[in-house]
């Protein structure tokens, strides 16, 4: 545990090497769907067999996350990270040369899940925090947060290339090496005071208290509730929308350039949504966001459609898409303060990431029972003014302590 | 001095992102792209 009064990092190394990190895994796995039909046909295997994969991979995602929070601020984000580029590494050639489905699941599911834990937005957010000011720091999470949103952004493409180009297990062992880069990058946010010589500060709440203090802490949970409905609708879109356009009757370009434009202003979103956090009042921006989301699905549902409603929709949601990331991460921080930042952020995305499997599987099976994918709509809708609403009251001025207990 | 940097900074990030863009735009590429992601539903 490092002490956060003095930051010691510069913050171009941390910017720099944080984004590219995030650029990297956030990248990478953003286009795992390309590889379905390739590795499903290989394998003689059904589509669910990967689906299933994906689906632990994302609650791999939310549980690690919470456990390499914890480690990050305990052990610093450095080791965090180069032990999940190992997973990553490991995960993606596991992936490539898995011959049966529990291997696979176990690869790119729970692996490939642990990997994304340790090398995302809570353990690099944790630096951002600790090194750089606050009065710079949702600004920096911006950057950060519009840097993984590039790397989605650029990856689908590339990797799509990679498999027209070299075969979808050659261009996942082309990714594992690529996937090699984080370990140096990690390098760049490499704490002090986190090493094994260092002689930690008196830490002045154990896991405990800081878990025991956020839970109670009302605008924690209303941040949860937020957050889990952000990961509802990104995902229920995300995965859904090209479904929705087909049965609309929409060729596949109008499916790729909607990607392509969520995609693009995604990065702006995310980088505006932290530059703004440092101006304005956090909570409303994320009630700003929830409730354009909820006009944006609205007024999509209620236009004619066509190829132009849905590039419109779709650059609108992209510039709503990750702009919570930043926002509500830099709230956490300025209520709780940054000695548990990561693990606190870890637990605020596992909520997300049951709102993502939600809106993926609700988005399926409603679809199933009714044909349509109305009522899941209505419900995003439903949900996006709930999350306005819950984010307004939040609390952001810092929460107010006794004195440090003892032997803490 | 700073303006200009920063001005040059976001000219450069736009182009890049630009840049990318034109890989979804590539007919080919968008073709195969739609065609793997609707894969997922069929």
């Amino acid at each position: 545990m490092q002490s956060a009064a003095a930051p010691k990092l510069s913050m171009t190394q941390v910017l720099a090497c944080g984004a590219l990190i995030v650029t990297l895994s956030m990248g990478i796995r953003h286009g795992f769907g390309l590889w379905l039909l390739p590795i499903s046909q290989a394998h003689g295997w059904e589509r669910g067999t990967f689906s299933f994969a994906l689906a632990i991979q994302n609650l791999s995602w939310g549980v690690f996350g919470i456990f390499a929070g914890m480690l990050a601020d305990r052990f610093g984000a450095f080791r965090v990270l180069v032990g999940g580029c190992v997973a990553l590494v490991l995960g993606l050639a596991g992936m490539a040369l898995a011959k049966d489905p529990l291997t696979f699941t176990l690869t790119a599911g729970v692996l490939i899940g642990a990997a994304q834990a340790g090398t995302t937005y809570a353990v690099v957010y944790g630096v951002i925090g600790r090194q750089i000011d606050a009065s710079k720091r949702s600004w920096a999470m911006g950057v950060a947060a519009a840097a993984g949103s590039f790397g989605q952004f650029l990856m689908v493409p590339v990797e799509g290339a990679l498999i027209r180009n070299f075969g979808w297990d050659n261009a996942l062992l082309v990714l594992s090496a690529i996937a090699l880069l984080i370990a140096p990058l990690a390098l760049g946010l490499r704490e002090p005071g986190f090493g094994s010589g260092a002689t930690p500060p008196k830490r002045e709440q154990t896991i405990l208290q800081a878990l025991g203090e956020a839970f109670k802490y009302p605008s924690f949970q209303l941040l949860m509730a937020g957050y889990f409905v952000c990961g509802f609708q990104v995902v229920f879109i995300g995965v859904h929308l090209p479904s929705y356009l087909k049965d609309k009757g929409l060729s596949p370009e109008v499916a790729s350039y909607a990607l392509g434009l969520i995609g693009l202003f995604n990065v702006f979103g995310t980088y505006i949504a932290g530059t703004l956090g440092q101006k304005m009042e956090r909570r409303k921006i994320l009630a700003g966001i929830y409730f354009g989301r909820s006009i944006a699905i609205s007024l999509f549902l209620l236009a004619p459609l066509s190829p132009m409603s849905v590039y419109i929709f779709s650059a609108v949601m992209g510039l709503l898409w990750l702009s919570t990331v930043p926002p509500t991460n830099a709230t956490i921080a300025g209520i709780f303060g940054v000695a548990h930042l990561s693990m606190l952020g870890g637990f605020v995305f596992f909520s997300h990431q049951i709102g993502s499997f939600l809106g993926v599987w609700l988005g399926g099976l409603l679809y199933d029972r009714t044909g349509s994918y109305d009522i899941v709509w209505y419900i995003s809708i439903a949900l996006g003014i709930f999350a306005a609403i819950v984010n307004l009251p939040v609390r952001e001025a810092p929460i107010a302590r006794g004195p440090a207990p003892q032997g803490a | 001095m700073m303006a200009l940097r920063k001005i040059a900074a976001y000219a450069v990030a736009v182009a890049v992102l630009l840049g990318v863009f034109t890989l979804y735009a590539n007919p080919q590429m968008i073709v195969a792209l739609g065609d793997m992601v609707w894969a997922c539903f069929q």
